[in-house]
């Protein structure tokens, strides 16, 4: 049974969306939570850990100093604990999502860290509990940044999503090594680098709409 | 606990009537509902952050605010009122010493318990630090919300509370399309939206034009009369501590160094410190006068005496009698200065010139007697 050139596609992109988008929602939920957790047990911070707060910012560091796909086979006895294999679309989605999580994490603490000291100790006086700190005036300030952020994260999943080929995800990356580079296909290679133009373009301008749109600064 | 008993609509309507009246009333009403008339004690407050360089941010400070007063506090940068301010709602911890509301030692309080005192405890910003993300109507209900009232209930009360800071028709708009003033009663209502005893102000107009700073004081004294809360306000600005407040206290460096009822301080001003807040309301010798001034009479020119008559406030309840003044120096010019009433007493400087040859010194000095005549020296003739 064999695949038209289209039907190859169609698959690929399927891949890619699944990668992406699963990874995407796993690295962002993650990656905000940690980046709260970095943010508010700082020193001076609504919850101070100074210590916890040094060894979760060198285990941050450390894996954002690994490159990507030396992290997708590093990560083999993890993904094979986590969903069962180490082949496919899911078996990348593990790595993918790990590597971004420190990634967004970083942004969004940057981010955190924006919002002015001086909203933080209104909302201390006007008698607001920690928590609410965190949700109303921490996460509320910043989210055009946190949804900036995002659209530099989906960017970036898809740009790596093409190396989870590598365990065998498939996906439009895979497709653009194994047709275009392999084979010698070069219009193949051209396509998909149009596809992922467009799919860029969309997650940019989509983003950049989002986050105007909750921005009242 | 009746949070709309205080804000009637014939409370608000009566807000809204008091007119550009600006100065305190003589008398102040007594407030009768307290035995105890301290209603914030400072006790031997010390403060010291430590670093880089340990630096001492108050020291020793002991003082009382009264139940339903203004009450000021002045200093230059870094004279430590900010510091001091925020003790009372616990925003900074004293090293040592202790505040106490109402005889409760607020330095003690659990988290929780500190939480909920800090609902009665209204505060306003010098940035008014406003949520960007939420609109003029959830800026004013969000205090409530997080304290679990229930949605009808919350807007009810930011209803009044518009209506009080006259913001009604902005309630769906964004803080970042709204004027520094209009940002500021913003900052105001979210404030009082607990309906707090105590209010602070964090040089709450020390980001505002001159015309809205005296509106947002005069909001601030309405507030005052209306609600009897007690307003304890930092400014370096001597002249909302004239407008606005009924007492004050001077900070220099960490310390109290001058304390009272505003008009003594205005009128005898002891400390540096305050003589260096106060400077920019003195009116100082001309520079046109100076330059003709001499210390002695030429003998050959007609020439007059430039006195100063200072009024520092202590017996001028009636005013001095210009015909009196005038039955000692007929010939007596007014050249420059002004008074103010303070507190129902009359305080400042005015420049006068009377000629040389027929002036009776202590004649005028026995008509202004506990107000000082001084005389600066001699001009020529045509001053």
């Amino acid at each position: 049974m064999s695949l038209t050139m289209f039907d190859r596609y169609v698959r690929a992109l399927n891949e890619t969306l699944l990668m992406v988008g699963v990874s995407s929602v796993i690295a962002i939920t993650c990656g905000l939570l940690l980046a709260v957790t970095l943010v508010v047990t700082a020193p001076g911070g609504l919850y101070p850990k100074p210590t916890f707060n040094k060894g979760l910012s060198i285990i941050v560091n450390m894996f954002r100093s690994v490159p990507f796909i030396i992290l997708l086979v590093a990560l083999i006895p993890f993904t094979r604990f986590v969903v069962g294999t180490t082949l496919g679309t899911w078996a990348a989605i593990v790595p993918l999502s790990i590597n971004l999580i420190p990634f967004y994490a970083r942004i969004v603490q940057v981010s955190l860290l924006e919002v002015d000291k001086g909203l933080i100790e209104a909302a201390h006086a006007m008698g607001l509990k920690r928590r609410h700190i965190i949700w109303h005036v921490l996460l509320a300030e910043s989210l055009p940044a946190i949804i900036g952020g995002m659209t530099v994260c989906v960017v970036v999943m898809i740009g790596s999503s093409a190396m989870a080929g590598a365990v065998g995800a498939g996906g439009l990356g895979d497709l653009a090594i194994r047709y275009g580079y392999e084979r010698y296909e070069t219009k193949v290679l051209f396509d998909i680098i149009i596809i992922l133009i467009v799919m860029v373009t969309i997650v940019q301008f989509t983003g950049e709409k989002l986050a105007r749109l909750v921005d009242h600064r | 606990m009746g949070l709309q008993s205080v804000f009637r609509k014939s409370n608000v309507v009566l807000l809204s009537e008091v007119g550009a009246r600006f100065r305190k009333p003589l008398h102040r009403a007594a407030v009768d509902t307290d035995p105890s008339p301290v209603h914030i004690r400072f006790e031997h407050l010390h403060k010291r952050y430590s670093g880089i360089g340990d630096t001492v941010a108050l020291k020793d400070i002991s003082f009382d605010v009264h139940r339903s007063d203004i009450f000021g506090i002045i200093g230059r940068s870094g004279a430590g009122k900010s510091t001091l301010l925020r003790s009372v709602n616990m925003l900074e911890k004293p090293t040592s010493g202790r505040v106490s509301i109402d005889g409760i030692d607020i330095g003690t309080l659990s988290e929780e318990v500190l939480v909920a005192r800090r609902r009665r405890i209204g505060m306003i910003f010098q940035h008014f630090n406003l949520l960007s993300a939420k609109t003029v109507r959830d800026n004013i209900g969000l205090p409530l919300k997080v304290a679990g009232a229930d949605s009808n209930a919350v807007r009810r009360r930011v209803d009044e509370l518009l209506e009080m800071v006259h913001l009604t028709e902005k309630a769906d708009v964004y803080p970042a399309n709204l004027s520094g003033g209009q940002k500021q009663r913003v900052g105001i209502a979210r404030a009082l939206v607990h309906n707090p005893e105590i209010l602070l102000c964090d040089e709450a107009t020390s980001a505002l034009d001159p015309e809205t700073t005296l509106s947002i004081l005069e909001l601030l004294r309405e507030i005052n009369e209306k609600l009897k809360i007690t307003i304890v306000l930092i400014t370096h600005d001597m002249s909302v501590i004239r407008a606005v407040c009924h007492k004050v206290v001077v900070l220099d460096q960490g310390e109290i160094v001058e304390q009272g009822d505003v008009w003594t301080v205005f009128g005898n001003p002891v400390a540096e410190a305050t003589r260096a807040l106060l400077s920019p309301l003195k009116r100082d010798l001309p520079d046109d006068l100076k330059c003709k001034l001499t210390d002695d009479i030429t003998p050959d020119y007609p020439a007059r005496a430039l006195l100063s008559l200072t009024f520092s406030g202590e017996d001028q309840s009636d005013g001095l009698s210009l015909a009196n003044l005038l039955s000692v120096a007929p010939d007596m010019r007014l050249l420059h200065g002004g008074l103010d009433r303070i507190q129902g007493h009359s305080q400042g400087t005015l420049l006068v010139s009377a000629p040389a040859e027929t002036l009776d010194t202590p004649a005028l000095q026995s008509l202004c007697s506990a107000n000082r005549v001084k005389v600066l020296g001699y001009v020529p003739d045509d001053v």
